[in-house]
């Protein structure tokens, strides 16, 4: 195991479990523990009578555990492997008790069915006629909203601002009712803009030009071909099944995570990992889904690398991607950058061109350092083209301790004129931002 | 006018209002603009949609970012000291975690000892430690060297809590942070804040003068007398009160000396004979007909509100209460161990005074000796006066002799004195209290041990395991106190071993 005690600590889903992680990290709270290549696994003095079984699948680092918490991974899992960070000798046994091996023969064996499986027999008619009538839904919902965006050009946005939130929030929820959560999020949006703050009306302008991109893109689909018609489609809520991607090329490379990034919404948490491939160059977001008290497939650790297989969604920029398998692997150099901000504003002219609505995208760009510029902190290029840090940014500090105010290989993430730091190499070494 | 300007110009008003002048597109655009506008199927707010898109997509495609030279920063200077090794940062990352601040100033208090730095990432993290506790300031700066140092001008929170702003709070701060500001000067520079003191004195009201004046407290001295004898006649009694007693604590005051004058008067040693005058013996005669009425317009009473004690000895006892020992020792001409016991002999409670004196005016020697005599009371606040060893064994042996609610009480007393004045506790000590740390684990939780594991001995958590308590049902939860204390003892050994010298490293 390739791991660090940093890089476990980064798998716990909150700040608790995280220190309670810690705390079970000694000899003194194992009743037994073993390992080998392949898993991890101790038992776990508990409040129990018995003690909790926990597993780890070392390949994907995976856990199991018999604990009753919905947490994922729980802190018997995250104290499992920190203590076999520190006192590996402590791990004598190798062979896998029947419990481990019962789990490890599951998950290779469902793993390979997943491989193998068939696409099942579908109504197909019935399936198309739900699917018809979800767009004709998804129809009639855009025509009410370019009605709305037509009403608010008609009589002028100056009354925006004192209609506020509740403008937006209406029109949202009807784009949610029209089964249409992609645009029900870009109206959220615009409402989300502080209309007391200098330059909102460039920004409601430049948010109403994306969702009529994307509505009258939708109208006009018959017109356009794939995959920009799924871009689309996925811009007004469409999912896209995994099942669907099959027949997808497969990306295998050495993969740095970059950053993960977790946003709580309700019951549900998103967890967006940036990733980049160290051979091919691809950028890749890979998003996981956790409703609460369910544990998610992948436990990928910032400033990590992995051997891994990814398939991206089919788009005219790929960029979000599903894993099909991985492994964790050692460091690697880094080799290919961006030299300067106009390198980084090229690629993105390119990608407006394909894509005009298009989602922030993640970019690795060679010798920045962090500048100071009428109070506001910006991100200077080799040729000393500035680029505004975005508004929010809350690792700054992080960012000018680590780079002590040199030029650093500095991976952001961003769009159009601002962008967001999300870790640095020094000495060669990726440093996420905390 | 830019066309984007032109748009919002448009959008704003509304298309009832105004149209598009499509004119004022860059040329590049018109063409494209031009054909949305002539599509005679199109309604206005349809052209001013499709041409916003248009726009929009131009606009962001060709993003450019100024070259501005002048915006570089000075980068921070090269670090001059050696980084911790990759185990003191483990250490420091476990502390953090378990946010226990005595381990955080034992491992900064190593690391500047060291003169070790700690990695670049751990500098935000401690400086926000020592936003929000700022005695840790000297050291989280010590330990984040030349980074750290560069770093704190860039941040406003940081740089306020690092730079003496002292002036700056004692003219415009709350009363709190005023009192604050002036006991941190005061511990430094005592003659200092007096100055503070007096020249805002006239400006202040009656309640913030309280608060203030009680500052002087803190390393009082002579210098202080000039003043507290000014202001004894101000309007507010509570400021009189305050002022009297604080003059009370200086030996050179004149109500001291005035004590010291009423004592000679009233207190004397006398021989006496006995055994049909073979045997003459020393016995202390009290006797407080001739002490000066000004006294007791300083707070002695003349009256005596306990049942054993005499309105003569009572007064005696305040004056004894408020003279320094020495100066007891020279007034009677004997020495301690005879001063102590003629007090004794004369009434226990001319004992108490004297102890009471030792405390007050920290006569170490002296509250040794008396404490001698008297083995039945017990003086809390002895245990900050005396050496940490007799502070142990003082405590030691009191505690186990509390009983009931009220012992409990005094026990938890007692080893809140330990921690709030910062005194080690001793293996003995330490096994004594196991007990009752066992028995109020509400109070004893893991913040406790967080906040004061450095006051006790690295073999306690040996010591605490020896102990099982009586009931079965907080039996488990101590042997998690137990395993806690045991997990951040080993945490401050590793870290006293990666940080206690450079060949470790």
């Amino acid at each position: 195991m390739n791991l660090t005690e940093e890089q476990i600590l980064n798998l716990a889903p909150d700040e608790s479990s995280r220190k309670a992680g810690k705390a079970l990290a000694g000899t003194a709270n194992w009743v037994s523990v073993g390992a080998n290549e392949r898993a991890l696994w101790g038992e776990c003095k508990g409040s129990g009578s018995k003690p909790y079984q926990t597993q780890v699948d070392l390949s994907t680092v995976s856990f199991k555990c018999s604990c009753p918490s919905r947490k994922f991974p729980c802190k018997h899992g995250l104290g499992l492997m920190l203590l076999y960070v520190k006192e590996p000798s402590f791990f004598t046994e190798n062979a896998m008790p029947d419990w481990v091996a019962e789990w490890i023969d599951k998950r290779t064996e469902r793993l390979e069915k997943q491989a193998e499986k068939k696409e099942k027999v579908v109504d197909e008619a019935a399936q198309a006629k739900r699917q018809s009538a979800r767009e004709q839904k998804i129809s009639d919902g855009i025509e009410e909203l370019l009605l709305w965006m037509k009403d608010i050009i008609r009589h002028g946005m100056l009354t925006v601002p004192e209609k506020g939130h509740l403008l937006f929030a209406n029109m949202s929820r009807r784009m949610i009712d029209a089964q249409a959560p992609g645009l029900a999020r870009m109206v959220a949006m615009a409402g989300n803009i502080n209309f007391f703050e200098d330059g909102w009306q460039q920004q409601l302008l430049d948010q109403l030009a994306r969702i009529y991109l994307v509505a009258s893109g939708f109208k006009n689909q018959d017109k356009i071909e794939s995959p920009l018609k799924q871009d689309i489609r996925t811009f007004i809520g469409f999912p896209q099944s995994q099942d669907s991607l099959a027949e997808e090329p497969v990306v295998k490379d050495h993969w740095l995570v970059l950053a993960k990034e977790v946003i709580e919404e309700d019951t549900v948490t998103t967890e967006r990992f940036w990733l980049y491939g160290m051979q091919t160059g691809k950028y890749a977001l890979v998003l996981q889904f956790l409703i609460r008290g369910q544990g998610g497939q992948l436990t990928l650790m910032p400033g990590t690398y992995i051997d891994g297989e990814l398939i991206f969604y089919p788009s005219i920029l790929p960029q979000r991607a599903t894993v099909k398998n991985y492994s964790v692997a050692g460091n690697a150099a880094m080799s290919k950058f961006f030299t300067n901000w106009s390198d980084v504003l090229t690629a993105q002219a390119k990608a407006y061109s394909l894509l005009p609505f298009k989602n922030p995208a993640a970019y690795v760009v060679e010798n920045i350092r962090p500048v100071l510029l009428n109070e506001t902190w910006h991100l200077q290029d080799e040729e000393q083209r500035v680029m505004p840090i975005k508004k929010g940014f809350d690792k700054l500090w992080s960012l000018l301790a680590l780079s002590g105010g040199n030029a650093v290989a500095m991976s952001v993430v961003g769009l159009e004129k601002e962008f967001e730091p999300m870790g640095v190499w020094i000495d060669g070494i990726y440093k996420v931002l905390s | 006018m830019h066309f984007d300007d032109h748009i919002i110009q448009v959008a704003l008003l509304g298309t009832d209002k105004q149209q598009l002048n499509l004119n004022e597109a860059d040329d590049a655009l018109q063409p494209s603009l031009r054909k949305i506008g002539d599509n005679p199927t199109l309604d206005s707010e349809e052209i001013f949609l499709q041409s916003l898109a248009l726009a929009f997509n131009y606009k962001q495609a060709g993003v450019t970012v100024p070259v501005k030279v002048e915006a570089a920063i000075e980068p921070a200077p090269a670090e001059e000291k050696q980084y911790c090794s990759p185990a003191a940062m483990r250490n420091l990352r476990d502390i953090l975690d378990l946010e226990s601040g005595a381990l955080l100033r034992v491992w900064l208090q190593c690391c500047a000892d060291a003169d070790f730095v700690v990695l670049p990432e751990f500098i935000p993290i401690l400086f926000d430690e020592a936003s929000v506790n700022r005695s840790l300031l000297p050291l989280v700066i010590k330990c984040c060297g030349k980074r750290g140092e560069w770093l704190i001008g860039f941040n406003k929170d940081w740089k306020f809590s690092a730079t003496d702003n002292t002036a700056e709070i004692w003219e415009t701060g709350s009363s709190e942070q005023r009192k604050q500001a002036l006991m941190q000067v005061r511990k430094a520079d005592a003659g200092k804040a007096l100055q503070m003191l007096e020249q805002t004195w006239t400006t202040e009201d009656a309640q913030t003068k309280t608060v203030l004046l009680g500052v002087l407290e803190t390393n009082i001295g002579n210098e202080d007398v000039r003043f507290l004898e000014q202001i004894q006649n101000e309007k507010s009694k509570k400021v009189n009160d305050l002022a009297i007693h604080l003059l009370k604590l200086i030996p050179a005051s004149s109500i001291v000396q005035s004590y010291v004058d009423a004592l000679r008067k009233s207190v004397q040693i006398k021989k006496e004979k006995s055994m049909l005058g073979l045997i003459s013996k020393k016995v202390l005669d009290v006797d407080v007909s001739s002490v000066d009425e000004s006294v007791f317009a300083t707070g002695i009473e003349k009256l005596s509100n306990i049942k054993d004690l005499d309105d003569a000895t009572y007064i005696a006892c305040q004056l004894i209460q408020n003279v320094p020992p020495s100066a007891l020792k020279t007034l009677l001409g004997v020495d301690y161990e005879e001063m102590a016991n003629l007090f004794w002999q004369k009434k226990s409670f001319l004992l108490f005074a004297l102890i009471g004196s030792a405390i007050k005016f920290r006569d170490v020697v002296c509250l040794q000796i008396a404490l001698q005599k008297d083995n039945v009371n017990f003086y809390k606040r002895a245990i900050t006066i005396l050496p940490k060893v007799e502070a142990n064994n003082y405590a030691e042996q009191y505690f186990a002799q509390q009983n009931g609610i009220q012992g409990a009480n005094i026990r938890t007393e007692i080893i809140d004195t330990f921690c709030k004045a910062e005194i080690e506790i001793s293996s003995s000590f330490g096994a004594v209290i196991c007990e009752h740390l066992a028995s109020d684990m509400y109070r004893f939780n893991r913040k406790f041990y967080n906040d004061y594991i450095d006051l006790f001995p690295a073999d306690f958590p040996a010591i605490a395991e020896k102990y099982t308590p009586q009931q079965s049902y907080v039996q488990s939860q101590w042997g998690n106190t137990v395993a806690y204390t045991q997990k951040l003892m080993q945490l401050k050994v590793s870290t006293i071993h990666h940080l206690s010298t450079r060949k470790n490293n």
